[in-house]
């Protein structure tokens, strides 16, 4: 990021804005840091602005998942001896198949309105676009997840709210939301735009699933954290190596919008 | 279906399949290598005119 | 290259008859008719499991097969995003349909044998849970090449999803054989069993790069009609 910031582009005083940037290398990538993170502050901050006005993804992803908890209560109910042996599956499924929802219409606005030929227009970072998208993705689907996990506890008579279970539930999102972003970018501008997402997300997100569903089941029967280290484990490297992958990628998909 | 059944059930399916994947992929070339002809014909035709 | 040009050349024709490819192909095709008879007449039958062990002759050779053109496919697609020639996407598109047409093959011998031993086709087990995904990866592969409109879209998102699919197979291998715990392998194999499967993966090895360079060729030419048909329309 900072070595496409040339260096006569951070000698210029309109890139160096009021910051007077002492000369050296390590005030060179300070400086760029802060720039990069300005870029994706403001960027963050759009999204969240038009997610505040419009509501659109907020609402439709917590009625869908509160619909799918319900779908699943029926379900499962007639057949399985305890709910609770298939609460896990059942809250990340719920989890997914709204938060698939949400990224479905995390690009909407990029494409109806046409504003990322207006974005990839700004002298800012290609990657900052990605950074930007994916943490307004964690922010909204997180806030689903604030209402439906309860939700889920309350339905389900499972007892969810544990610092373990909390952690699983957010090292699944992120990992979600770093590869959901960008297929989102490039779902949108498919012809089968609805279908093609979760056509695309969910094998990639398999060992995702397996692992936060699996540590998820085992925190709920109280299993040391010993016993679901080695799933957490396994969703950390998940989440690193899609955020360096996605990162690297992203600026791919969206270099020709439209 | 037990025994060797399965083996030849098997063998029998991979033969098939990999026979007509290239048969099909040898279709396509004919395909092309025919419209190529035609195209080909016809620019010729299109440059004598000129 | 102008088109006229190459219409006024004839010796680009006899190019495209691939007269060395045949003959890959033949070879490849004798070498598996070998390897399948000596699977049926020269391996020994193996204690615990029986004749349908036998299945395993082809079925693990076309396992490593597609595991291969996953790799090309992911290899491909960096080349691709990095330099931009559509020679690349031809490879990555060949290879993936490649590999889902022969992971197609690993799954049904897989369940045939699974149906003979254990009594059920679909096992979920870590090995073939491992293909499955990738079989799904892969297919979703084909169906964003089919989804995308322009040519140049449908490249790069292609090579986008080769890298990240990719990515995921080291973690869908972790997931599936903690989920499933590790089996461990049978050691040692006697020496007739060996090298019936030295054989057969030969075979499939030499039967891959033929289909897989017979499939570019015929994705190339393609191309150049694409290339002519669009010159005509000028």
């Amino acid at each position: 990021m900072e070595q496409q910031l040339s260096p006569a582009a951070i000698d210029e005083p309109a890139a160096r804005g009021a910051v007077v940037a002492p000369p050296g290398v390590v005030a060179r990538t300070v400086h760029g840091l802060n720039r990069y993170l300005r870029e994706v502050g403001a960027l963050l901050w759009k999204d969240l602005l038009i997610e505040l006005r419009t509501r659109d993804a907020f609402v439709s992803m917590l009625v869908f998942g509160v619909l799918s908890l319900t779908v699943f209560n029926f379900a499962f109910e007639l057949r399985a001896d305890s709910v609770a042996l298939v609460a896990p599956g059942v809250l990340w499924v719920a989890i997914l198949f709204a938060g698939t929802l949400g990224l479905g219409r995390s690009f909407s606005h990029e494409r109806e309105r046409g504003s990322m030929e207006g974005l990839l227009l700004c002298p800012v970072d290609r990657s900052s676009i990605y950074v930007a998208k994916l943490l307004a993705n964690i922010v909204f689907i997180v806030a689903a997840e604030v209402v439906l996990v309860p939700v889920f506890g309350s339905f389900f008579d499972v007892s969810i709210l544990k610092p373990g279970i909390v952690a699983v539930i957010i090292l699944g999102t992120i990992g979600f939301a770093a590869v959901g972003t960008v297929f989102a970018a490039m779902a949108v501008n498919t012809r089968a735009r609805e279908v093609m997402l979760p056509i695309l997300l969910l094998p990639i997100l398999l060992p995702l699933i397996i692992a936060s569903v699996k540590a998820t089941g085992l925190l709920i029967d109280g299993e040391p954290w010993s016993a679901t280290w080695a799933w957490v484990n396994l969703l950390i490297v998940f989440d690193v190596v899609y955020l360096v992958v996605s990162f690297l990628v992203f600026e791919y998909v969206i270099e020709d919008w439209g | 279906m037990s025994g060797i059944t399965v083996v030849y059930i098997v063998f029998a399916i991979v033969i098939a399949c990999l026979f007509g994947y290239t048969f099909l992929m040898s279709q396509r070339q004919r395909e092309i290598e025919a419209e190529m002809d035609e195209l080909r014909g016809i620019l010729a035709e299109k440059n004598d005119d000129r | 290259m102008s088109v006229l040009g190459r219409a006024a050349a004839p010796q680009r024709f006899p190019s495209i008859r691939l007269r060395p490819l045949d003959l890959l192909g033949l070879v490849a095709f004798v070498l598996i008719a070998v390897s399948m008879g000596m699977a049926l007449l020269y391996a020994p039958t193996e204690l615990i499991q029986g004749d349908p062990q036998r299945v395993f002759y082809v079925h693990l050779p076309m396992a490593i097969v597609s595991y291969i053109a996953f790799v090309i496919v992911f290899v491909s697609s960096i080349l691709y995003l990095w330099k931009r020639r559509i020679v690349y996407d031809v490879v990555a598109r060949s290879s993936a349909e490649i590999g889902v047409f022969f992971t197609t093959l690993v799954i049904i011998s897989g369940g045939l044998w699974g149906q003979a031993t254990w009594g059920t086709f679909w096992q979920w087990e870590p090995r073939l849970t491992f293909t499955f995904i990738l079989w799904l990866i892969y297919v979703a592969y084909l169906m964003l090449r089919q989804a995308a409109q322009d040519k140049e879209r449908v490249a790069r998102f292609a090579a986008v999803l080769g890298i990240i699919g990719f990515a995921d197979v080291p973690l869908v291998f972790a997931s599936v054989y903690l989920w499933r715990g590790i089996h461990p392998e049978p050691a040692g194999m006697p020496q007739a069993m060996a090298t019936t499967l030295f054989v057969s993966i030969a075979a499939f090895l030499a039967l891959f790069s033929y289909l897989l360079i017979h499939r570019i060729r015929v994705d190339r030419a393609r191309e150049e009609l694409d290339e002519m048909l669009a010159t005509v329309e000028d």
